[in-house]
């Protein structure tokens, strides 16, 4: 006898002006969704990256932090002219940033939330978004590191009273990426200087092995740089921007894609086959393959192995978002931003298209933690009507949607993926395409029209042939006496040729239809 | 079955034999290449699926093969000089694709054309034979497969009237230099004609000081800093040696040393 393990509830945070709340889950029962905690009014509220804890900064400097299941206040702290806060990945400790006069005034400080007691300050002159959270943890907190002017600290995640236990010396180092699972790399950032090229470097989290870089890669042209680690850290991605295009093709600036691995076995570019920016970049829940959206519009978009081989083509579109489901079968690519919004619905495993569908205006998109779900919201600062959250399907189809007033977020409640099953209904519906591909097709009338709109957008126009091009086969057809232009036609040529008579017939047929 | 070759009597050092076999009509060409420093001795072992080979000790090919005895006098030209010397258009366009891919002068052009040129006509000679003539399959094929392999030619170009599409400016991508700017290993494309002059570019494990070198398709991949430069991960530069050894010196020492760095 099997004993059932029970799969935790999805839950979703949305945040009004008038305060955030939490709701439970899809599936939904009566197409509205069950109330878990009622609106507590608040400016900023985030779950840690297990879930475990939620944050809420209310209006008067005032943290606190929930339980993530039971949604019970568990603690909360009472700190003046606070400007940021930040919860550890497994929600043992809250960071905060607060406004400082003097230098003598520490004003980074490390919470533990279980007993409440500081266990950590210093000093930072001011905060940016590269730069905060300044004590970086890896998903299981088991190393922490902190950025300091030409160096890196290190932490003993157990006990931060000792201070930095060891620390690795990098003049001009300017950004640092731990990697999270497991946490043994980490990833450094030096800008270019004078002549020296920038440079990506990966040392490794131990102390004994921190004299020689394990991974390096170089390259000039470059201003700011987001580094993305894969799920195994065996593998980042590093997305390098630079403000100036020099090759002269854009006016945003250029960006490359590299790929550095800690075996060694890949230190370069990826190989991208348009010209043009780097629109997205994820790796896959298993972190074994990434996709890549990239180019001048309309984008490309292609699923790479973690050898750097493409491994398959998502073709062109207007699109510049991809979105891997945590399940890792489905991926969403989609056009949102200044896109107006068509998403597809791609199955990698067996290549194939389960869905297209259009989510006008969203901001921000995000699988459920389960994989079966797909929500999109319009949030507020951006846009500031139509503000509301839609929820998809894992093929496309409208789930549930809700507008609001005002929203300023939504989000699931983290969960590990693998806490939840399989999508039993993907493994069928999949073999439902394959087998019954034709009837799928007449049912899912709407989805087909969809879908059709993004195939010719993305076909290649035909040649254009020149007059005189057209006049030399007409004389060789003379000289040859009409054979050869018979033998050959091209596969464009035969197609054109094709949908020019079946166009011709149909509109013979309406005018035919009109005249009675 | 594995064969050998034993080239002795040729009165050139040899530095590297290609064989190449055209089964259908039992040809082999053997192309053997000298340069100043070689082996004197090739003995190569060539393995076949189905022939076999009776070699004698005393003669160094196979019937009907063809080798190319001229080592170390074959000096053809490589570039034409345009007909008219002063027409508008042609010097403009010129200067144009010499700014862009930062060629030294217009005879770095001049000869990409001219490889350019023989290439097309070799090309519209294959296409006046008729379609099944062995020579122009296997020439064809080959001059194909290099066109691919170069990165000329698409992945679904692959037939000959595409290589008379071919132009100047899909040879002078390929070119090392116009790679490595694009790369982004280099500031423009005038610096990274230095750093590969300067010895800094390495593709593959060699480290490649020409910047005209043609780049392949699966070598594109491998276009790094070399490890012994400064940019790549080896020790800094002779100036800049120089200088922290003199501000280590001025840091320790006293004012005797100061007289030496002046």
């Amino acid at each position: 006898m099997t004993s059932i393990v029970q799969s935790p509830n999805l839950e979703i945070l949305a945040r009004e002006p008038e305060g955030f709340s939490i709701w439970k889950g899809p599936p939904f029962n009566n197409g509205q969704p069950a109330i878990k905690l009622e609106r507590v009014s608040c400016t900023v509220a985030r779950f840690s990256d297990n879930g475990s804890r939620l944050m809420v900064t209310k209006n008067n400097s005032v943290i606190s932090v929930y339980d993530g299941y039971s949604s019970n206040e568990i603690r909360s702290f009472e700190i003046p002219s606070l400007l940021g806060a930040a919860l550890s990945p497994c929600g043992t400790y809250l960071q905060t940033f607060q406004k400082s006069t003097n230098p003598q005034d520490k004003n980074v400080v490390l919470w533990e939330i279980h007993s409440g007691a500081s266990v950590y300050q210093h000093f930072q002159k001011n905060m940016t978004k590269a730069t905060w959270p300044s004590i970086q943890f890896s998903s299981d907190e088991s190393v922490a590191c902190r950025l300091a002017t030409n160096e890196i600290q290190f932490f003993d995640s157990k006990d931060f009273s000792k201070g930095f236990i060891y620390k690795l010396r990098l003049p001009g180092v300017a950004a640092i990426e731990l990697s999270k699972a497991p946490g043994s790399y980490i990833a450094a950032f030096l800008p270019e200087s004078k002549g020296i090229p920038a440079s990506i470097q990966i040392f490794s989290s131990n102390k004994d092995a921190q004299t020689q870089p394990i991974a390096r890669r170089s390259f000039f042209r470059c201003s700011t740089v987001t580094m993305h680690w894969n799920k195994l850290s065996s593998g980042l991605l590093v997305v390098a921007q630079s403000d100036v295009d020099k090759t002269n093709q854009s006016y945003y600036g250029e960006s490359k894609l590299n790929y550095l691995t800690t075996d060694g076995s890949h230190e370069g570019l990826v190989s991208l086959r348009k010209e043009g920016p780097v629109h997205d970049v994820q790796w896959s829940y298993s972190g074994l393959e990434f996709a890549v959206v990239y180019g001048f519009m309309p984008a490309k978009a292609t699923i790479f192995d973690k050898k750097g081989n493409p491994s398959l083509e998502l073709g062109q579109g207007p699109y510049n978002t991809v979105r891997f489901n945590p399940k890792g079968r489905v991926v969403c690519l989609a056009g949102f931003g200044n896109l107006p919004g068509d998403m597809a619905f791609w199955d990698y495993k067996e290549k194939k298209l389960l869905g297209t569908t259009k989510a006008e205006c969203s901001v921000t998109s995000e699988w459920s933690p389960d994989g079966r779900y797909f929500m999109t919201a319009t949030t507020a600062p951006r846009l500031q009507i139509d503000n509301g959250i839609k929820i998809f399907h894992h093929d496309g189809s409208l789930y549930f949607k809700k507008m609001f007033n005002k929203l300023y977020q939504a989000d699931w409640k983290p969960e590990t993926p693998e806490s939840f099953s399989d999508i039993d209904e993907l493994v069928t519906s999949v073999n439902t395409i394959k087998i019954g591909d034709n009837e799928k097709k007449a049912q899912g009338s709407k989805s087909t029209e969809t879908s059709k709109i993004p195939a010719s957008i993305a076909q290649k126009p035909a040649a254009y042939r020149p007059p005189h091009a057209k006049n030399a086969d007409s004389v060789k057809a003379e000289l040859f006496g009409g054979i050869a232009p018979a033998t050959e036609i091209s596969k464009n040529a035969l197609r054109n040729k094709k949908r020019r008579e079946k166009q011709k017939e149909k509109k013979a047929a309406e005018s035919g239809i009109r005249l009675f | 079955m594995q064969s050998r070759i034993r080239c002795g009597l040729l009165d050139r050092s040899i530095f590297r034999v290609s064989i190449i076999i055209d089964k259908g009509n039992e040809l082999c060409y053997i192309v053997i290449s000298s340069a100043a420093a070689a082996l004197d001795l090739l003995r190569l072992e060539a393995k076949l699926a189905n022939e076999t080979w009776c070699m004698s000790a005393s003669t160094a090919t196979v019937r009907s093969s063809s080798i190319d005895l001229r080592l170390g006098c074959i000096h053809g030209k490589t570039f034409k000089k345009p007909r008219r010397p002063y027409e508008k258009e042609r010097l403009d366009a010129e200067l144009k694709l010499v700014g862009e891919y930062g060629l030294r002068c217009k005879r770095e052009l001049w000869r990409v054309q001219y490889a350019l040129s023989r290439i097309r006509n070799a090309a519209r000679e294959l296409l006046t034979l008729d379609e099944k003539n062995p020579r122009r399959i296997f020439e064809g094929e080959a001059l194909l497969r290099r066109m691919n392999r170069y990165g000329l030619l698409g992945e679904g170009q692959n037939k000959l009237d595409y290589v008379l599409a071919l132009t100047v400016e899909n040879f002078l991508e390929r070119r090392l230099q116009t790679l490595v700017f694009k790369s982004g290993m280099a500031k423009s494309i005038h610096h990274a004609r230095v750093l590969i002059r300067q010895r800094h570019i390495r593709v593959g494990r060699q480290v490649v000081n020409i910047p005209s070198f043609m780049v392949r398709v699966d070598s594109a991949k491998h276009i790094d800093f070399s490890l012994t430069s400064p940019f790549g991960g080896g020790r800094p530069g002779r100036v800049k040696r120089k200088n922290q050894k003199a501000a280590a010196k001025k840091a320790a020492g006293g004012d005797g040393d100061e007289d030496d760095e002046e």
